[in-house]
């Protein structure tokens, strides 16, 4: 475009070229020394090299200064032309200055009978704009300045409150938790001591709560009192070695065996308490996994025997850790029980603490009395039959047994034997033996549900039994109460049986 | 600014930019708000906690200190105590691997059984054992201990018979140093009267647990 209006410049007389298109070209066409372009306030600056007429208004705003550098114009004609001005330069300006008046003119008569359009000052819109821009920067600036703090925050924060973050050396938090690891294990290691000295005082306890169950047989099984009360005093002198050793136990037991302080959140006593629990058990066991490696490498018997000692120790301390009903049965004041409820009490420790002691104790317990059970049998059958073993079976009748087979596992006992009798009464001795072995408090169960006789051939009746019956473990057995002796006119029966439940 | 100079052409009229302008700023003040109130918050919980963690730190140190003492007392009671104890835990010891001995160990039961029997064998109130097997050792249910069952048969006066029930039932008493045992069943024939009147043994089969620590060596 630029190339076809120079072309019809360059054809044309300058004359006949209109100012105002000439101006409208881009600059980089004309070559004016002085591009002296009044520009209204209000106009943009030309950008682009629009080839849109120009207004005549717009073009008598324009005050050519037509001084031409010749020798730098290389187009003949253009050369020409700068020549000429160079030359007559009156005769130039009268060219323009008459242009210019005919443009104007012809404006004149253009211009609208409202006058010029009103001009808007935007100067105030530019400071507007100006302040707008100021403080969006300033806005963003602060922006960007918080920012940076923020980041600058959480890296403080992140590098002092990960654990893990060492970049910068030890942190806060690495600080807390190796204060909080040296409590635990300092915690633990007061347990332990704790638990290693309860252990000693309950088997001192327990040595002599042996000794005490030992004297209390003796003292139940002594009948005269005399004897009772000699038994009694050694008793007591027994329980005050008993006192110390399980008051210190308790104290140890029932010492407070966790901290919270070092704690962020909230745990309860009782969480706190299971976690120092088991972080003195996982203690034992790593203890216990040394000893047995230990055991498992030496050759040395007398390091196996005191390894093997050790891991026993082991053991025990591992069934004190976290013992809820020894803690309860430790709270027992036991100064104030007699002998038959301390021997009760002997019994629930040695079930709340399996230490050797208390396994002994436990087996112990569990065995059947058979001494007293064969006994037993034999004084019911006297009271059924008084010539019982006296050696007049065959001459005057009675019960005689043949075999006795007793099952300790199931509680079974079963006898087999003869009934014999003059006058044919065989089914009720038997009867009345099996009523008299129910109603003991040893027995139930008793079973005999065939009966059988034939004359015999010195004379009288005789036939041959067999009953089955079980021990009794409860107290109490509805036919116990159902034949109570003690109601029946038969008094040396009545006090066989309450020589029996005192046995008991 | 140049980014402004990109979005708004030259040519964009006044009031539209500055209108564009203006949304900016609001919105940069909205962000900036938001901003400050996020670091408010973040910054509080965080310094909270830091704070928290700088006195319990503080305070551990207090409470080490503390512990240290209270182990320092609990160690020497723990000594003092097993000292004090030493020779009767030693004794207690001795006995207890006497009766309740750490390995099934059926030999040195089969001794202690003859020599009861050896004691106890007169002419008058014999008592033999004819026969004596031992099985092999098992765990208990609660796995809290080891059994040895063992039978034997034995011939015996009456007096004897009852005497061997007494010295099974009073095994497991520390003074006594007999080995804890158990009758499990007793089968028992008695003599006929005459033979009775004879003096006859009675013969009974008896079968028993021998009792012993679990092996804790596994």
């Amino acid at each position: 475009m630029a190339e076809k209006l120079f072309q019809f410049i360059s054809k044309a007389p300058a004359a006949r070229a209109p100012v105002s298109q000439m101006v409208s070209l881009p600059q980089k066409l004309f070559i004016f020394t002085t591009p002296t372009v009044k520009i209204s306030a209000t106009t943009p600056p030309a950008t682009t090299a629009s080839t849109s007429p120009a207004t005549p208004s717009r073009a008598s705003q324009f005050i050519p200064a037509p001084t031409v550098k010749a020798a730098a114009i290389s187009d003949p004609f253009l050369a020409k032309l700068a020549e000429q001005k160079t030359d007559s330069k009156s005769s130039n300006d009268v060219v323009f200055q008459s242009l210019i008046k005919t443009d104007m003119k012809a404006t004149e008569k253009k211009k609208s009978i409202l006058g010029d359009l009103p001009k808007i000052d935007t100067s105030l819109f530019i400071d507007r704009e100006y302040h707008l821009k100021k403080q969006l920067s300033i806005v963003r600036f602060v922006f960007a300045g918080l920012l940076v703090v923020f980041f600058g925050m959480y890296v403080f924060f992140a590098s002092q409150l990960n654990p893990d973050f060492d970049l910068f050396g030890q942190n806060v938090a690495r600080t807390l938790d190796d204060k909080n690891a040296q409590l635990k294990t300092l915690q633990t290691d007061v347990n332990l001591s704790r638990i290693e000295s309860m252990q000693t005082l309950l088997a001192n306890f327990a040595y002599s709560a042996d000794g005490f169950l030992e004297k209390f047989s003796e003292y139940r099984a002594a009948q005269m009192d005399a004897k009772k009360a000699e038994i009694s005093a050694d008793l007591d002198s027994i329980r005050q070695g008993m006192y110390e050793p399980f008051e210190k136990a308790r104290e140890k037991m029932l010492a407070r065996n966790w901290i919270t302080v070092f704690r962020t959140t909230t745990v309860s006593d009782s969480e706190a308490e299971r976690e120092f629990d088991e972080a003195l058990r996982e203690r034992l066991r790593a203890e216990r996994k040394t000893q047995l490696e230990s055991y498992k490498k030496t050759e040395q018997t007398a390091l196996k025997e005191q390894l093997t000692h050790e891991m026993a120790q082991n053991f025990e301390l591992l069934q004190l850790v976290g013992n809820v009903p020894m803690k309860t049965l430790l709270q027992t004041d036991i100064r104030s029980l007699n002998h038959e409820e301390l021997k009760d009490f002997i019994g629930k420790f040695s079930a709340a603490y399996p230490s050797r002691l208390g396994l002994i104790y436990q087996i112990k317990e569990k065995r059947v009395p058979w001494a007293r059970t064969i006994r037993e049998i034999s004084v019911r059958t006297k009271n059924v039959d008084p010539l019982f073993r006296t050696g007049f079976f065959a001459k005057l009748g009675g019960i005689l047994y043949n075999a006795f087979d007793f099952e300790g596992s199931s509680g079974r006992i079963g006898l087999t034997g003869q009934a014999k009798s003059d006058d044919g009464s065989n089914f009720s001795i038997l009867a009345n033996l099996v009523d008299e072995l129910e109603g003991s408090i040893v027995f139930k169960d008793v079973d005999m549900r065939s009966f059988s006789k034939r004359l015999s051939d010195g004379g009288g009746y005789e036939g041959s039994f067999k009953i089955d019956f079980r021990l009794q473990t409860e107290l109490s057995d509805p036919r116990d109460r159902q034949y109570d002796l003690r109601t029946t006119p038969d008094t040396s029966r009545a006090t066989d049986t309450l020589t029996s439940r005192n046995a008991q | 600014m140049h980014n402004n100079s990109l979005s708004l052409g030259s040519g964009t009229p006044s009031m539209i930019r500055q209108h564009y302008y203006s949304r900016k700023v609001k919105m940069t003040v909205a962000g900036l708000v938001l901003l400050v109130l996020c670091m408010g918050y973040y910054g509080t919980e965080r310094y909270l906690e830091y704070s928290q963690k700088i006195d319990i730190a503080a305070q551990s140190q207090t409470f080490l200190d503390d512990l240290q003492k209270t182990q320092q007392a609990e160690r020497a009671f723990t000594l003092k105590t097993q000292e004090a104890s030493q020779d009767a835990a030693l004794k207690s010891d001795q006995e207890l691997t006497s009766v309740f001995p750490a390995e099934a160990d059926y030999t040195s039961l089969t001794r202690l059984l003859d020599d009861f029997f050896k004691k106890n064998n007169t002419s008058k109130n014999p008592i033999i054992a004819t026969d004596l097997q031992f099985d092999q050792p098992a765990e208990d249910d609660k796995k809290q201990f080891t059994i040895l069952p063992f039978s034997m048969n034995i011939e015996s006066s009456e007096e004897n018979f009852y005497r061997f029930l007494a010295f099974a039932e009073s095994s497991g008493t520390l003074k006594g140093k007999i080995r804890l045992m158990d009758i499990q069943s007793i089968q028992l024939n008695f003599p006929t009267e005459e033979e009775q009147t004879l003096k006859k043994s009675i013969r009974f089969n008896v079968k028993m647990s021998a009792y012993s620590q679990k092996n804790n060596n596994q």
